[in-house]
């Protein structure tokens, strides 16, 4: 018998993949048993897990350990009004009565909307802020070291790029501008180093100039107001890219969990089904 | 012993008899006699190894749990001076109703901590309590508290900065949609994947072929539900405009009462009533798998020029987008599925990132009560920005010691 209900199980797993190739009789009959049967089985599950706890239970039975007895349970009427306002939903059947049936619904969506606000503000806006308000200097980071190595190349680049190259060398010589850039950072490094030897180096949080600056790019991408030109756009830029390297991250994550997923599959048609494989 | 015929002699029985009223007489003086020497032992085992007693914690303070909703108390204490010596493991904490009995295990905590919330009381009854210093097995009890009293509290104070931002949200919102209503002008910068929406819907009516419309698989409790039903509003009234048909397929009942309604009604309103088809707003199926086993199909049959994916999804969305860029629709979407807008972003022609999906309906409605809402984000966003700098100046400056408290960091903790 085992081996039947495998079989079936295999047949409809192959009849779903049949898919892949295209849409086939096979396929539409997987579909249809597997939609309509997952239908049926959450009409049950609503009934029991929401209408019967919520409603019926509460109006009119009493629990008495296993057994239920047909009486007003104690919190009756605080489930009276939600079930009427549930009633209601069903007078859109009725053409002359239907615009009855959006009161349940207005007030279903007003108060998740209205309930969710404090919340969200307190979850999603006051602690994460808290979370990201990070000192930029003065803690210990595993890669401060490098921090300040990249913020003394990059400044002292970029500003020998401002005054010395742009002004003096014109826009066309990209070639000795480069040049110049490239001997300011070594000149940068040299001076790194020298400061690192009398100072206290390694003070400047890579980790946490990362998140600060990730956030406040992330935040100038998702604000609407403006256009996103100037110093809003540049932030913006740097959000964007921010969010990609994430969404990157997230794609491979995902891909291989995924791919367990169909490992799963196969290895129920040969293992379970089959017996190819131990 | 017996064998087939045989039987026991007389004096053979007797000897057995005698045998075994011996033993049970035996038994019956020896095992109390026993008894009493294993009871000596057990009493006699602590004077060989000396009994350590604990200090007991003091000075217990008993308070009601403030900023609660009742049912809870807090106690604190000074912590037994034991601990330093490493003797004491935790300490437990028993409460009862009546100071002189019935005082019943109510929790443990660890070594090391002085404090405790007391929770599953009832409101308004007296409660006494005592902390116990234990190793394990000796419990060294402090003095008996009470009676406490737990109750709720109608404000918690812990939040008032959550207050604070609630309400400049809120008056953010009543000033930007005043102000849209007296006819001002309100700014949104250009969305490229809405600007397409108009293009999507153009061409599913020269193709003459359907618009398929899908809100994810979240209830109605999911903010993203409710923007992708505002999204559908509007895309509706386009439909009916262009008489497109329009396919919703709906993962949970109410969602597609609410979106039935608002179809309806986006008919209604561009003068089209009798276009609206109430069974091509419908429901499929709440199973995830079931549902885009179903969702393919309607896809891969009718299939349409746009598909939409609005909402909140998840582990469906690479399929579904793969398999509607498979049947050359043009697809548009638009989560705050963090984990799932990768996959729309590498299967859809235009991906609404996060925020955008909530900025999408004011930007296609442009009515004045959703752009004030929109308007009312932004701000919130550019003091929350303002705060973030200030906030890592400051903290900066206290961690290099330049000054002496990071004096914002209050402002972040909520109760």
């Amino acid at each position: 018998m085992t081996l039947f209900w495998t079989t079936i199980g295999a047949i409809l797993t192959l009849s779903i993949y049949s898919f892949l190739y295209k849409d086939n009789p096979f396929y539409k009959f997987a579909e249809h048993l597997v939609v309509g049967v997952s239908a049926g089985y959450y009409l049950v599950i609503y009934y029991w897990n929401y209408i019967d706890p919520n409603v019926v239970t509460p109006v009119f039975l009493l629990r008495v350990g296993a057994d239920r007895i047909p009486l007003l349970g104690m919190d009756w009427w605080m489930a009276l009004i939600p079930g009427i306002l549930g009633l209601l939903l069903y007078m859109r059947f009725f053409p002359k009565v239907a615009w009855v049936g959006r009161w349940p619904l207005g007030i279903y969506v007003g108060g998740y909307a209205g309930l969710g606000l404090s919340p969200i503000m307190q979850a999603r806006v006051i602690t994460q802020l808290g979370a990201n308000a990070l000192p930029l200097a003065g803690v210990e980071d595993p890669f401060a070291a490098m921090t300040n190595l990249v913020l003394g190349i990059s400044i002292f680049a970029v500003m020998t790029y401002l005054f010395v190259a742009k002004r003096s060398m014109g826009a066309g010589n990209k070639l000795v501008r480069a040049g110049v850039i490239v001997l300011a950072a070594v000149i940068g490094y040299v001076g790194y180093l020298a400061l690192s030897l009398l100072s206290n180096a390694g003070v400047v949080s890579l980790t946490n100039i990362l998140l600060v600056v990730g956030l406040l790019g992330t935040l100038s991408y998702f604000f609407f107001s403006m256009k996103h030109k100037g110093l809003l756009g540049g932030l913006a830029r740097v959000g964007i890219v921010f969010l990609m390297v994430g969404f990157g991250a997230s794609f491979g994550y995902t891909v291989m969990s995924r791919i367990s997923l169909l490992i799963g599959r196969v290895g129920f048609l040969l293992h379970d089904w089959l017996h190819l494989i131990d | 012993m017996f064998e087939d015929g045989a039987r026991p002699s007389a004096a053979g029985f007797s000897m057995w008899a005698v045998v075994v009223v011996a033993m049970a007489l035996a038994a019956l003086f020896l095992c109390p006699a026993l008894a009493l020497a294993q009871e000596d032992l057990e009493v006699a085992e602590p004077e060989t190894t000396a009994p350590v007693l604990l200090a007991p914690p003091r000075g217990l303070s008993i308070v009601d749990t403030r900023n609660d909703r009742g049912g809870s108390v807090t106690l604190t204490w000074e912590l037994s001076p034991d601990e330093a010596d490493g003797l004491v493991t935790g300490y437990e904490i028993h409460r009862s109703a009546d100071p002189d009995t019935g005082f019943a295990f109510s929790g443990r905590v660890p070594a090391g901590s002085d404090t405790y919330r007391d929770s599953g009381l009832e409101d308004g009854a007296e409660y006494y309590h005592k902390v116990a210093a234990t190793d394990g097995g000796i419990e060294s009890f402090s003095e008996i508290v009470g009676p406490t009293v737990a109750f709720p509290q109608w404000f918690n104070r812990a939040r008032i900065n959550v207050l604070i931002a609630v309400i400049i949200f809120v008056l953010a919102i009543v000033y930007f949609v005043t102000s849209a209503r007296s006819g001002k002008e309100l700014f949104i910068r250009r969305l490229p994947g809405l600007d397409e929406v108009d293009n999507a819907v153009g061409r599913a009516t020269e193709m003459g072929k359907p618009i398929l419309y899908i809100s994810g698989l979240s209830s109605i409790s999911d903010v993203a539900t409710i923007a992708a039903i505002n999204i559908l509003g509007e895309v509706a009234k386009k439909t009916a405009e262009y008489n497109t048909r329009l396919i919703v397929p709906c993962a949970d009942p109410i969602v597609m009462a609410v979106e039935q309604e608002v179809v309806k009604e986006a008919y209604a309103e561009v003068g089209r009533p009798d276009s609206y088809n109430d069974d091509d707003v419908f429901y499929l199926t709440r199973s995830q798998f079931a549902y885009v086993a179903g969702v393919n199909g309607i896809m891969v049959r009718q299939r349409p020029a746009t598909i939409l994916y609005m909402g909140m999804f998840f582990a469906e969305s690479l399929v579904l987008a793969e398999t509607g860029a498979s049947v050359g629709a043009i697809q548009i979407a638009g989560t705050d599925a963090v984990t799932q807008l990768p996959f729309f972003i590498t299967s859809c022609d235009y991906t609404l990132i996060g925020e955008e999906l909530y900025a999408a309906s004011a930007y296609l409605s442009r009515e004045p009560v959703l752009l004030g809402g929109l308007k009312g984000q932004d701000t919130v966003k550019f003091v929350v920005g303002v705060l973030l700098i200030i906030g890592f100046i400051v903290a900066t400056l206290a961690a290099t010691g330049a000054i002496p408290t990071d004096f914002m960091a209050p402002l972040y903790v909520t109760g």
